[in-house]
């Protein structure tokens, strides 16, 4: 357990959440749901740099010289080579998707209630965010179960 | 002041494809690797650097184009790149891990 991989999970969590809420809010817009919309949008661009911050952290200072080596040499590498090599470079992505959504929500303001095109649009975009995140903590579930899995079979 | 539709979107789709052009590169070609390192002494700090400032660059040149209302098919595009990006970085590391 470290405090910062608890970090970026919740806030990284918390940022899907965020997108959830902008998801919800677009299904039947109105002038005070696209207000909350943008609210939860710029939030999940935090929570989102805030993951991105204290996960990179960790990576950069802990995870490849105490965790990379253990996994590698543990029952499943693969949680490492594929998993998380995919992870750290797919996770890029989201802080951009995340300022995209935020930014068509502000330029467009209330035309999303009446304009179905634009309104699709960041509805994609949005749930796309929130598949991406959960993706991130799906990734971070198998990462961690090849550490204990290498432990585990150093143990016994 | 509202910011530019047309330049967000392309600003994202640039950059989705310059860190999946990076990763590969950075996989591929120790220089490359070695630059991104020298830049900011982690590869991955250099590649999530580089993205930064491509996306504030593009978006920086491309703010005053004429936007476009069709914005869905933009949000394809970027759907698509995402999905597409994202399987070709899964999939270079899955065949480097079984080719090791």
């Amino acid at each position: 357990m470290h405090t910062l991989i608890g970090l970026h999970a919740v806030l990284g969590e918390v940022g899907a959440l965020a997108f959830l809420w902008v998801f919800v809010e677009l299904l039947n817009p109105n002038e005070s749901r696209l207000r909350r919309a943008r609210i939860a949008a710029l939030l999940g661009i935090l929570f989102l740099a805030g993951a991105w911050f204290f996960g990179g952290f960790y990576y950069v200072t802990e995870y490849g010289a105490a965790v990379k080596p253990i996994i590698k040499s543990g029952p499943i590498p693969w949680a490492h080579s594929i998993i998380t090599e995919t992870k750290e470079h797919v996770f890029l992505f989201l802080p951009f998707l995340a300022i995209l959504t935020w930014g068509l929500l502000k330029r467009y303001q209330n035309e999303f209630i009446q304009k179905r095109n634009f309104r699709m649009a960041v509805l994609l975009i949005s749930g796309l965010v929130v598949l991406l995140a959960f993706a991130m903590a799906g990734m971070g579930f198998l990462i961690s179960s090849g550490f204990r899995a290498a432990l585990e079979s150093k143990i016994i | 002041m509202k910011p530019n539709s047309k330049a967000l979107i392309t600003s994202t789709i640039g950059v989705i494809w310059l860190i999946v052009g990076m990763t590969l590169l950075g996989e591929v070609s120790e220089p490359f690797k070695s630059f991104l390192v020298q830049l900011a002494s982690h590869h991955w700090v250099g590649k999530g650097g580089i993205a930064v400032v491509a996306f504030v660059a593009l978006y920086l040149a491309l703010k005053k184009s004429k936007e476009s209302e069709d914005i869905l098919r933009g949000a394809l595009i970027v759907v698509g790149s995402v999905i597409l990006g994202g399987l070709i970085i899964f999939l270079f590391f899955l065949q480097h891990f079984f080719r090791v």
